[in-house]
């Protein structure tokens, strides 16, 4: 009765925001308005939707969470447009996808791969939403299990399996550049007893360093200069026939999708850890799943699709534990729940009191946000693959310039900008040695969850490093992160190499001696 | 790629080795600091102490891969013998790099962003658009001989005196210097009628983007920016007269 009473209240909330014709326009502005902001590189879900709080004091909180969701979703989804056309990700959350979707377009299925994204897009914050439905109350109880000392652990496991998965070298040159943005990540005042670190008596490093101008200075600047200097195309606009993806591509790879939604709505659910992990564990997923992995990062479908679905799948499940403990679940979040105080509504286990229908409202907004971003995907895709058409030494000063201003507007500092430039000169140099760029950013966003929750774990432990070992999630944890730094190790290989011989030799002889 | 392994592994022990030095020097482990006493596993060194120590030990593993595969031979080989590009493909680089550095350090601080921006658009696109043998050197030379003055007028101060006695004088001095640059292209290109044709999409895209991007953020993000001078007064004088 319960649940037949809530579906009632969802689809009554969902109808009553889809006939106002105002909360339509605003839907619809701010879901384009999203993807806009999450093609053009430098422009993040994070900037958008903090960009947009600050026109929302006017009017009433429906509006304005139909606003901010709108751009959240549309950001998210639109970070893939950067990644398939021109290899920059809009947003971390979308550098997964250009490990494929970039390939795809080079090969002149740019259409194909941005109506892949779109649909897998739309699929995942669907399930997204049915989560927060659904079980929200029950994931967060999950979430709430995790301890600092999970955290940690969590924080490092997130840099373990990106580097893992990005280094196409060596795969420990991916976990260098996480501990290079680890590094940059404790430049400032610690956040537990502000004291100074390597901040070298320049005031401005006292806050740290921003998480925006690192992420548009790795991941902008680096494309910017290869692109020019080795005059490469960013990839051929061939004229494609049809947005909307096969249903034969989307049937077969249900699995995948299904996989990736539920990854996407695990990890948002857990506090801290955002879409851009989200898509590179249902990537990595993918990846081990398929019967070729070797076609990953050369133009596999199932790369796209599960880093979409992935990262759209995680809007939902950040909005859980933000809504029901008031801890956001991915940096975007931390913009809306700073928009929900301004609201008046203070997200945490009280609000089913005071706002009994809120939640209801918010699961309703992302679902008529996934179908606007769906509708406004597929008619705007086939403009953005004309993106392809201009010539690179026109199109990537314009991406300059929006990167310079996207890393000013966030905190509207300059110094932001003179950080943007050595971090970018530093990724440009990185990549070309063969350092994947994204965990050295993963590193920045997990560098203060990793740094102040070993702290406190050691805190609560006395400065004992057992609960490391006798709580079962930790175990767990520090058990694959070993286990990822040792596989790769020489004398792990070595070792395999002597055992595999030796079990090879063992049946050689029992085969000769029956 | 293994030689500049050897040597990327000898900077990341020798970073971490400081990261760790660094943090007993100046971070206290168990001293008292703002009145609360330390214990070593609260200290804001314990992080930097267990990325250093990673830091080395990552250095050490790619230090080891690098010399097993003859990178560490190889960086000892070339140090007699240096190759020199003959591709242009420094050259390139120093542009992209002299055009950021001079954007972002040089002008945003001191000058109207619009202005700013226009001239970096105009430089970059011109630079890199307009590819005949010989351009990217000549461009690139005016443009640095341009920067050179201004750094010499920012760095003496001449600036802030001719602003406090004319109004926008330097926005003034920066936009003749774009028409200037402007005019040398033109001058390079001669009668070449597709790099007429280029140098005149040079000029629309410098001034689009610009005319698109800082109204945008300016009026309907409300984001203030770095310096508004000149350009930006004029539009706000159409913008209050057109309201």
């Amino acid at each position: 009765m319960f649940i037949f009473e809530r579906i009632l209240d969802f689809y009554v909330t969902v109808l009553s925001i889809a006939f106002n014709l105002e909360n339509i326009l605003l839907l619809f502005g701010s879901v384009i308005l999203g993807i806009i902001f999450g093609a053009m590189p430098g422009l993040t879900a994070t900037l958008g939707v903090g960009l947009l709080t600050t026109l929302t004091y006017g009017i009433s909180t429906n509006a304005a969470m139909i606003t901010l969701l709108g751009m959240y979703v549309g950001a998210v989804y639109g970070g893939s447009y950067g990644s398939i056309c021109v290899n920059i990700p809009g947003t971390a959350a979308a550098a997964a996808t250009a490990m494929d979707g970039y390939p795809l377009a080079c090969r002149g299925e740019a259409g194909r791969a941005l109506g892949l994204t779109t649909t897998a897009s739309f699929i995942g914050t669907m399930v997204g939403m049915f989560f927060l439905a659904l079980f929200g109350p029950l994931i967060s109880k999950l979430a709430l299990q995790f301890t600092s000392f999970e955290f940690f652990l969590l924080a490092f496991f997130g840099i373990m399996i990106s580097g893992g998965l990005t280094g196409q070298d060596l795969v420990y040159k991916g976990w260098i550049s996480g501990l290079i943005g680890l590094f940059f990540a404790i430049i400032g005042r610690d956040r537990l007893q502000f004291f100074p670190r390597f901040t070298f008596g320049i005031s401005e490093l006292d806050g740290g360093l921003e998480v925006v101008p690192v992420l548009i200075g790795a991941f902008g600047i680096p494309q910017i200069i290869q692109v020019i200097r080795d005059q490469l195309s960013v990839g051929e606009a061939k004229k494609f026939q049809r947005v909307l993806p096969e249903l034969k591509i989307i049937s077969k790879h249900v699995g995948t999708i299904v996989r990736s939604a539920l990854i996407g709505v695990g990890i948002g659910a857990v506090p801290g850890i955002g879409e851009d992990i989200a898509a590179w564990v249902s990537y990595g997923a993918a990846k081990k799943a398929s019967k070729h992995p070797e076609n990953f990062g050369k133009g596999e479908y199932a790369g796209v699709i599960s880093s979409e679905t992935g990262n759209n799948a995680c809007i939902g499940g950040a909005i859980i534990p933000l809504l029901t403990l008031g801890i956001p679940g991915s940096p975007p979040a931390v913009m809306l729940l700073g928009a929900l105080m301004i609201h008046n509504v203070t997200p945490g286990p009280m609000i089913s009191i005071e706002h009994p229908h809120f939640i209801t409202e918010m699961t309703a907004i992302l679902c008529l946000a996934s179908f606007a971003m769906f509708i406004s995907g597929i008619f705007l895709s086939k403009q953005v693959v004309k993106v392809l058409r201009i010539p690179p030494p026109i199109f990537m000063p314009v991406v300059l310039t929006l990167c310079v201003i996207g890393s000013y507007a966030l905190g509207t500092k300059v110094f932001n900008l003179y950080l943007m430039v050595p971090v970018g000169i530093l990724a440009y140099f990185m990549q070309s040695m063969g350092y994947p760029i994204a965990p050295l950013v993963i590193g920045v966003i997990l560098g203060p969850m990793a740094d102040e929750n070993l702290r406190r774990a050691l805190m609560v432990s006395q400065g004992s490093f057992l609960p490391f070992f006798t709580r079962p999630v930790a175990l767990m944890l520090l058990f694959v992160i070993v286990w990822m730094f040792v596989s790769q190790m020489p004398f792990y290989k070595r070792f395999t190499v002597w055992l595999k011989v030796k079990i090879l030799k063992r049946k050689i002889t029992e085969s000769v001696m029956e | 790629m293994r030689k500049k392994d050897f040597i990327t592994s000898l900077i990341l022990i020798a970073f971490g080795i400081f990261l760790i030095l660094y943090t007993l020097v100046e971070i206290p482990m168990k001293d008292s600091f703002g009145g609360v006493m330390n214990v070593w596993y609260v200290s804001p060194g314990l992080f930097p102490i267990c990325l250093g120590g990673l830091i080395i030990l990552m250095g050490f593993v790619l230090c080891h891969r690098a010399i097993k595969d003859g990178g560490a031979k190889k960086f000892f080989e070339d140090l007699s013998h240096r190759g020199k590009d003959s591709s242009g493909k420094t050259l390139r680089f120093l542009g992209i790099l002299l055009v950021i550095v001079a954007y972002v350090y040089l002008y945003i601080p001191r000058i109207d962003y619009f202005l700013s921006t226009m001239l970096c658009l105009m430089v970059f696109i011109s630079l890199f658009y307009l590819d005949r043998t010989g351009f990217l050197k000549k461009l690139l030379t005016f443009y640095f001989a341009g920067c050179f003055l201004f750094l010499i007028v920012f760095l003496m101060g001449i600036d802030k005196q001719l602003n406090e006695r004319f109004l926008f004088f330097m926005d003034l001095l920066v936009f003749l210097f774009f028409l200037a640059y402007f005019v040398y292209c033109r001058v390079l290109i001669g009668g070449d009628g597709v790099l007429k044709r280029r140098l005149r999409m040079t000029l629309i895209m410098s001034i689009i983007p610009s005319l698109v991007l800082i109204p945008s953020f300016k009026y309907f993000l409300l984001v203030p920016l770095p310096v508004e001078g000149g350009f930006i007064e004029l539009m706000n004088i159409i913008r209050y007269a057109l309201r």
